[in-house]
């Protein structure tokens, strides 16, 4: 009874933030297969986890940091793929001429390029999450992560003008 | 277009994503995930490692041959120190699996017990070809009649230069051959472990 309920808990909590799971799937994997693979993985480990889960930490912390561990460690065992730029989520974007499209494209292409950690701080960024979030998250300071910030910055700058 | 501006439409480029829809129930039940695969391969292995040494003892011991006398022993050698491997693994693979930690620090310790596993992997892989050669060594003088004597009657220097020139080729190639399949992988997280430092 007692896991029955802990599992019912479990699943709502993983469907209220299946988003960053997807999201993180989507950055880490670049086929359908891998895609799936991953989430099922995550959400397993999530699942290991979950049981140690004290709420030490907000849930959402906690989630960020087994999935992306659980996505760098599955690396390995992924094919080599170059990332399949017409699956990332242009068309859901609102408002966007032709031309905003396209740059869009080569920004989201500029971001596959870049290193495991370097998606994941970028993922975070995105997701508007707080600098002290983040360095719970990766476990390097946020002085150190708001130069890592600028860097990336200035690296997806340079690699969506060498494309253009 | 630059990052802050693909920011600002984050949330809502995201808000239509239609998410598959998976059975979560079944996916925390399966228990099928890589890992488990592994922890699950490496406790087979423990058991049945005793089982095939405890078997080839019974079933070669009655066959007094000289090379069943070396096949036996030579098994006896590998199932050890394949259960070493595989117990050293099976408890890896349950640190490994504590994923909660943050990003850092779990990529710190996977690349501190991948490095183990790695370097035990070696040495028992290195290991192997000296095991064989020296209990060939010893049954060649328990059992001088046993066969092998056109090698038995090699000078000791020759016979050990060939040994050296076997070890010194597979040397190279275990280092080669396990680079491709792991190292390069520890390599790329202690790429990963200096960038957050």
């Amino acid at each position: 009874m007692l896991k029955e309920n802990t599992e019912k808990d479990f699943e709502t909590k993983i469907r209220e933030n299946e988003l960053i799971i997807y999201k993180i799937c989507r950055l880490y994997a670049h086929t359908a297969a891998d895609r799936d693979d991953l989430y099922q993985e995550i959400v397993y480990q999530l699942w290991r986890s979950y049981q140690r889960f004290r709420g030490e930490s907000l849930f959402s912390t906690w989630l960020y940091r087994v999935a992306f561990n659980t996505a760098i460690a599955s690396l390995r065992k992924q094919s080599q793929v170059v990332a399949n730029i017409d699956e990332q989520p242009v068309s859901s974007i609102p408002d966007t001429t032709g031309s905003e499209e396209e740059q869009l494209k080569e920004l989201y292409k500029a971001i596959s390029r870049l290193n495991e950690i370097e998606r994941a701080i970028v993922m975070l960024y995105l997701d508007d999450r707080s600098y002290e979030e983040m360095e719970a998250i990766m476990g390097i300071s946020s002085g150190t992560l708001r130069v890592r910030m600028s860097r990336i910055k200035d690296k997806l700058r340079e690699l969506t003008k060498t494309k253009a | 277009m630059e990052l802050d501006d693909l920011k600002k439409n984050w949330e809502a480029a995201n808000k239509d994503i239609e998410i598959p829809q998976r059975n979560i129930q079944e996916i925390i039940r399966a228990s099928s995930g890589p890992l488990n695969q592994l922890r699950r391969r490496f406790r087979k292995g423990m058991i049945l490692m005793p089982f095939i040494a405890f078997v080839s003892i019974v079933e070669l011991s009655s066959r007094h041959s000289f090379m069943m006398e070396v096949i036996r022993w030579y098994i006896v050698g590998f199932c050890f120190l394949m259960m070493i491997y595989f117990g050293v693994n099976y408890i890896m693979i349950n640190k490994l699996e504590r994923m909660e930690g943050d990003v850092k620090g779990n990529l710190e310790k996977q690349v501190r017990l991948l490095s183990k596993s790695y370097s035990l992997r070696l040495i028992i892989t290195r290991a192997m070809p000296l095991v064989l050669f020296i209990l060939l060594e010893i049954l060649m003088i328990v059992h001088p009649q046993g066969g092998f004597t056109k090698w038995a009657g090699q000078p000791l220097m020759i016979r050990v230069t060939g040994y050296a020139a076997i070890i010194f080729v597979l040397y190279f190639f275990t280092r080669w051959a396990t680079y491709h399949r792991y190292k390069k992988h520890i390599d790329h997280l202690q790429t990963l472990v200096k960038e957050l430092s």
